[in-house]
């Protein structure tokens, strides 16, 4: 496995205010005891060696260890509470991964975490880092932490801080200064700084938070000669700070950056009439900061003339689910005649992001990200940490994205590798033109506990990227959203059993699109779990999307579908249904103990409705 | 009908009669509203008109006035057949009740004049009438003795070269009326200030200037040694004006006082110390780029930008462009970024909190009106509010002006970033252009007094404007900024406001004025320099004490002008001589008050409310108050908080009393040293002295450690009380 990226999709998104809810509710007193993270300190452990961390977080009880999504990581819990110790093997890529807890109940969402070959240093205010050490420390509330850089004569340095990669919610800020106490350079996330020291002396920084916030989730890392690697989505020969071409002649694509002015860079390339081209770019979807936009014109009789301006493409994801780099534009390029056309390309946040621009000619396709399906939740301008628990002998649903190219329209046939044995994955489609489908996971009543890595796959080769909210928003107009992408599609299964299991009774219903079907479900109650199921369809019906009920005790019900109301199209349409159900637990960590009421989230197995 | 052919003979009468030119409503009536202010702002001419009768705004326009007063509500207010009965001149008399008063005489000139052009019919005017064009003070300029008077003669001059006097119905108005009033027929009485005072003289929307120079007299047989060419210009004004200067202060006056201003923090015993042990002939020079090195500088002077860029806590979720943005203009300003270059990254940004903090001002500055505004203020020392409606009124700026530097900002743009409240700020594609409210017309970028510009639809205006802002011939961006840096240092701006330069309110030595701005031009717009050439300048190390002449002088620098500590400058004062620190929410403990990134902290901090910190809601300075109020002398005498620093176990006033190694005359020297940077007289020590010998008098072993410690905490405390501490001298 390689080492994860920084982001893929970029650095933590923090998503505007919005709609609420995602995922479960961290009050564990009326839901099920979901595994959440919040910090683990250290954040970085060395390859070829253990290491104890400490995890904070909720529900944490029943800890089992640490998952880690590469071979050659072990874990156990510690002697004290809440204590994990590691074992990272030498053939580990240092690098950040993703890191997440896993208890008796499954799995929680995940934390950035960081692996090195070099030496880790712990820093506290006083101390010292020297290079080759990698440094790491938690920003202190109200304070600055002051650390000392001893330098030679014509040592180089090149200082970089980092936060973002641990899901820290630091924002560092760092000052330089000399012996004489004088600031000589600052640096911050993502843009280090070199120094050359003329003389012997010794450096100070002085570590601080932006803002001087500062507590467990505020750790960082610290390196004075870009130990710390950073592996980005683009790579191009442009650096910041270097002369940029005013204009340069694309085929096909080209990768550079962004003025730090946010003027524009201008690119020509060929059209011709009948052939129409895609004007891609590619900067926010690939993790940068970036708002692009771009202007398109027409040579003209020796002058150029505007055809379009295009800026944000469809917004597709929810700004509490993920973001989906809407910033980046596209646009179909239909030429009336042959001739030569320039993309005028600028950055409307005036730094100098790495960017993609794409000419090409039709025949694009799409990526996947997959997230939890959406839990109903009672504060709607609050987000809770999002993580996939599966139940003995119930269904959790993914709601899975299609990110459209601009010209592919096509139907996606949602797979899945790498299941463990007793998880099946139901049929999953994505309707042609469509952007959302539902992936159902069941686990059987004898499926073991496990925490992996899973391949959900569209049209058996697209690979979908997962979305996780990271820590929750308990005010979304307040303070920001944190989402993010991971490079892995985790599970947990979990060691309790589900309260209900709800199936169709056929995997296919076929019917005409004007006509009422009915569909019979049979409902496999656990325990003494009697009470009535509500679950409502997902993704069809607009605001009124088909409920189906089932009465207390009952073991089976039926759905009246309308499909004239449905308005689907033809084709097949994968169904799935979402409710909750409060039902009595008892304790996995004390069998004795009396059971609780909680609320589970269920959701039924799929069946596929083929409109014709 | 019968009015109407009635009118046109009595104007067919006075139009062939010899000898009297015909009238013209603009150039013979609107002069008498303005004249008696009718038209002014404060009655018809407000945008509500008065009691259902409007005028223009100081008769702006005359078509406008025409209509309200000949054709509305029937033509009722004029009645030609019997003009001494029309309404306009019976309530001008206030022969009718009128709520503005007596306004006109009844045998006045401006009676008769009204009543012939009622009785004529009431004519506009012929197309071929002349139309004024400029209007002539005479003199123009004049040493005049203190307590002098000089009668003005105003002349307009038409553009058929008729000449006309019209020294009765201008209006006149000094630009210091400390220094001068002036009657309304033009007599310009003096007072007994020295120096130089300016009378704008206004006239049918002309405007003209008198400037009186007014000498003391005295003899200037002796001058401070020139240090550089702000001593030369301003020795000069002060050689003319008979004003000789103080002298020179001494090390610690001069060590206290550019500390102050340079970093807001008062110089240590210590500092002291060496200042004054320093053989270095240079070594005020070095001082002064030893403040300028330090981070305490950035710290106050970004206290002061930030106010002034509006870096304002309005919501909790503003905080983090607000720390952002101020710890960009600390970093920019102690790593000394060119002046141009600043103004530009705040007037022409782009992008969002992270990737560029100076897009946090769009964030207060919300539309085009606030956005021109506060630059034209700001940046350029233009006050271009009132000709957003109308015609400046003292100025040269008319709407299209208004309009024209408006376009500049015409392609803002926002869009919602990532975090909640905070905006990404570009210019969008787009014609640059504003719309004239008066004439509906658009209007292209113009630059104040300049050009308009041809611009693409892809330029971003605001980048034209920052050039044009930061090019060598611009009459405004560098005066501007030298005017409010002298302002800074010297407490009186060389054009007080500093923020409104006017033709009609012209510097105070407009040599000194166009040489700093050359001067700061030619260093690349470096701030450093020009705080290095202020403060290096033998007339910045002036006395504040006044020698037998100059105690009058408020306005040529022939001496150092006292000013209070501003509010954060004063509360780190106090923790520094008492050896306390500061605590604010959620900041290092002992970040000093200077250090301060936005306004929020205010209202947990009585002190700084009340001795003036501004809230940051204004481009002015003058949000922030510098003016005495009992509540802050009682705030200085009373204060819990200000008690319980004097009074804590670590304090000064406790470590001097324990400190059982020096005697008392020592530990009252170093607090005086502390608090005033000087040694105490004889007289006060003895004071000192008595009253701790008067606490302890005849105390037990027991009790006289805690009178020993209330006797220094007295003594503290009253110095804290006294001007000395309070002001910078």
């Amino acid at each position: 496995m390689v080492a994860r990226q920084q982001r893929v999709g970029g650095i933590v998104r923090c998503l505007a205010a919005g709609l609420a809810l995602v995922g479960f509710s961290l009050m564990a007193q009326s839901t099920l005891p979901n595994p959440t993270l919040l910090s683990i300190y250290p954040p970085a452990a060395k390859t070829a060696a253990t290491a104890t961390v400490t995890i904070t977080g909720a529900s944490l009880d029943g800890l089992l260890g640490l998952y880690f999504p590469v071979k050659g990581i072990t874990s156990k819990p510690g002697a004290k509470a809440n204590e994990i110790l590691l074992t990272v093997d030498e053939t580990v890529k240092p690098g950040f991964y993703d890191v997440r807890v896993v208890t008796r109940y499954g799995v929680s969402n995940p934390r950035g975490f960081y692996l090195t070959d070099r030496p880790l240093v712990e820093l506290k205010s006083g101390g010292r880092l020297d290079q080759e050490q990698i440094g790491f420390g938690q920003a202190v509330k109200a304070d600055r932490m002051t650390i000392a850089v001893n330098a030679k004569a014509g040592q180089k340095f090149s200082f970089s801080v980092h936060a973002s990669g641990l899901d820290s919610r630091m924002e560092p800020r760092v000052s330089i200064r000399d012996s004489g106490n004088s600031i000589i350079g600052r640096f911050f996330e993502a843009s280090p700084f070199a120094l050359k020291s003329e003389s012997d002396a010794v450096y100070t920084l002085d570590v601080q938070d932006m803002m001087f916030r500062g507590d467990v989730e505020h750790p960082f890392l610290l390196s004075l000669d870009g130990g710390i690697g950073l592996s980005k989505e683009i790579i191009t020969d442009e650096v910041p700070g270097s002369l940029l071409p005013k204009s340069v002649r694309v085929d096909g694509s080209y990768k550079g950056r962004f003025p730090a002015d946010s003027t524009f860079r201008e690119f020509t390339f060929t059209a011709k009439k009948g052939e129409p081209k895609i004007i891609d770019v590619r900067s926010a979807r690939a993790g940068e900061l970036a708002d692009p936009s771009f202007i398109i014109e027409r040579l003209v009789g020796g002058k150029w003339v505007f055809i379009a301006e295009v800026a944000d493409r469809k917004v597709l994801a929810g700004k509490e689910e993920f973001d989906d780099g809407a910033a980046d534009p596209v646009y179909r390029l239909e030429a009336t005649e042959d001739g030569e056309f320039r993309v005028r390309l600028r950055n409307n946040l005036s730094n100098q992001a790495a960017f993609e621009l794409i000419v090409r000619p039709l025949g694009g396709s799409f990526e996947l990200v997959a997230l939890p399906a959406d839990a109903p939740v009672a504060k709607k301008t609050a987000t809770t940490v999002t993580h996939l628990p599966l139940w003995r002998g119930s269904t959790a649903a993914f709601k899975v994205y299609a990110l459209r190219d601009i010209d592919y329209t096509g139907p996606v046939i949602l797979t899945v590798d790498g299941l463990p044995p007793g998880v099946t994955a139901g049929p999953a489609i994505i309707g042609a033109g469509a952007n959302v489908g539902w992936l159902t996971l069941t686990a059987s009543n004898e499926a073991a506990p496990w925490a992996g890595s899973i391949k959900i796959k569209g049209n058996g080769s697209v690979i979908a990227r997962g979305a996780v909210t990271v820590r929750a928003t308990p005010n979304t107009a307040r303070e920001p959203i944190y989402t993010r992408l991971t490079e892995d599609v985790v599970i947990g299964v979990s060691e309790a059993e589900g309260p209900v299991l709800v199936e169709p009774e056929t995997a296919v219903v076929e019917s005409k699109s004007a006509d009422k079907v009915t569909v019979p479900f049979k409902l496999t109650r656990k325990g003494d779990f009697d009470a009535e199921v509500k679950v409502t369809a997902l993704g069809i019906g607009d605001k009124t999307p088909p409920v189906l009920a089932f009465a207390a005790k009952a073991a089976s019900g039926s759905l009246v579908l309308d499909l004239a109301k449905l308005k689907l199209g033809n084709g097949d349409h994968t169904i799935v249904f979402q409710g909750t159900a409060k039902f009595k637990h008892v304790s996995l960590l004390d069998a004795k103990a009396k059971p609780k009421e909680v609320t589970a989230v269920v959701h039924s197995k799929p069946f596929t409705l083929r409109i014709k | 009908m019968f009015r109407f052919i009635l009118g046109l003979s009595f104007l067919a009468f006075y139009a062939v009669r010899g000898g009297e030119r015909s009238l013209n409503f603009t150039n013979d009536i609107v002069p008498i509203f303005t004249k008696a202010s009718c038209n002014s702002g404060g009655c018809h001419g407000k945008a509500s008109g008065q009691n259902g009768f409007k005028l223009s705004l100081l008769g702006f326009e005359p078509t406008e006035d025409y209509e309200h007063i000949v054709k509305e509500a029937r033509g009722r207010r004029v009645f030609p057949a019997a003009p001494d009965r029309s309404l306009l001149l019976t309530k001008a008399v206030n022969s009718t009740p009128h709520g503005g008063g007596k306004k006109l005489d009844v045998g006045s000139e401006d009676y008769a004049t009204l009543k012939r052009w009622i009785s004529s019919g009431l004519p506009w005017g012929r197309p071929d009438d002349p139309t004024i064009v400029s209007i002539e003070v005479q003199p123009k300029a004049e040493t005049m003795s203190l307590k002098g008077s000089k009668q003005l003669k105003v002349l307009a001059r038409y553009s058929d070269g008729y000449i006309k006097d019209v020294t009765r119905s201008a209006l006149y108005e000094p630009n210091d009326k400390a220094m001068a009033e002036t009657t309304e027929d033009g007599l310009v009485k003096l007072f007994d200030l020295p120096g130089e005072v300016a009378i704008m003289v206004r006239y049918q929307g002309k405007i003209a200037v008198f400037r009186a120079t007014i000498p003391l007299g005295a003899p200037v047989d002796s001058l401070p040694p020139v240090s550089n060419f702000v001593d030369e210009l301003v020795f000069n004004k002060l050689k003319s004006l008979g004003l000789p200067p103080s002298g020179v202060a001494d090390d610690s006056t001069f060590l206290r006082r550019v500390s102050i201003d340079i970093t807001g923090r008062l110089p240590s015993p210590g500092d002291l110390q060496a200042f004054q042990s320093d053989a270095n002939p240079e070594k005020r020079q070095a001082v002064v780029d030893r403040l300028l090195a330090s981070e305490s500088y950035a710290d106050y002077f970004a206290g002061k930008w930030s106010a002034l860029l509006r870096n304002k806590r309005s919501d909790p979720k503003d905080a983090r462009g607000n720390f952002a943005f101020h710890h960009w203009i600390k970093d920019q300003i102690y790593d000394n970024l060119p002046y141009d270059k600043f103004a530009g990254a705040v007037v022409a940004g782009v992008g969002s909190v992270e990737t560029h903090p100076p897009v946090v001002w769009y964030r207060q500055a919300k539309d085009t009106t606030t956005q021109l505004e506060d630059t034209a203020q700001l940046f350029l020392g233009q006050r271009l509010q009132c000709a957003q409606c109308h015609h400046h009124p003292f100025e040269k700026w008319s709407q299209q002006d208004y309009y024209g530097f408006a376009a500049f900002f015409s392609t803002v743009s926002r869009k919602a970033a990532s975090r909640p409240g905070e905006e990404i700020i570009f210019s969008r594609r787009a014609e640059a252009q504003a719309v004239n409210l008066r004439t509906k017309l658009p209007v292209k970028p113009t630059e104040l007094g300049g050009r308009t510009l041809s611009l693409t639809p892809e330029d971003d205006p605001r980048r034209s404007l920052a050039t044009w802002m930061a090019a060598k011939d611009n009459p405004f961006f560098a005066r501007s900024l030298v005017n409010r840096y002298w302002k800074h240092f010297f407490n009186r701006g060389l054009i007080e406001p500093e923020d409104d330069m006017r033709e009609s309110n012209p510097p105070a030595n407009p040599e000194l004025l166009d040489a700093l701005a050359k001067s700061f031009i030619e260093s690349g717009y470096d701030l450093k320099q020009l705080i290095r050439t202020i403060t290096t300048s033998t007339v910045y190390q002036l006395s504040a004490e006044p020698n037998a002449y100059n105690g009058i002088d408020r306005q040529n620098f022939s001496r150092f002008y006292p000013k209070r500590l501003q509010a954060e400058v004063l509360l780190d004062a106090i923790h520094t001589v008492l050896d306390s620190k500061s605590a604010f929410e959620g900041l290092p403990a002992g970040t000093p008050a200077i250090a301060l990134p936005d306004n929020s902290y205010n209202a947990s901090n009585y002190f700084l409310t009340v001795f003036g910190r501004p809230e940051g809601s204004s481009a002015c300075e003058c949000e922030r108050t510098q003016e005495s109020s009992l509540a802050q002398s009682l705030h200085l005498i009373n204060a819990p908080d200000l008690q319980t620093k004097l009074g804590a176990d670590k304090s000064r006033p406790a470590v001097l009393a324990q400190d059982d190694k020096r005697s008392d005359e020592e530990k009252i020297t170093e607090a005086y040293l502390w608090m005033t940077s000087r040694k105490p007289n004889a007289a006060q020590l003895k004071t000192a002295l008595d009253h701790i010998a008067k606490l302890t008098k005849d105390k037990p072993e027991s009790e006289v450690t805690r009178a020993r410690r209330n006797a220094y905490e007295d003594i503290l405390w009253a110095l804290i009380n006294t001007k000395e501490f309070l002001f910078n001298h």
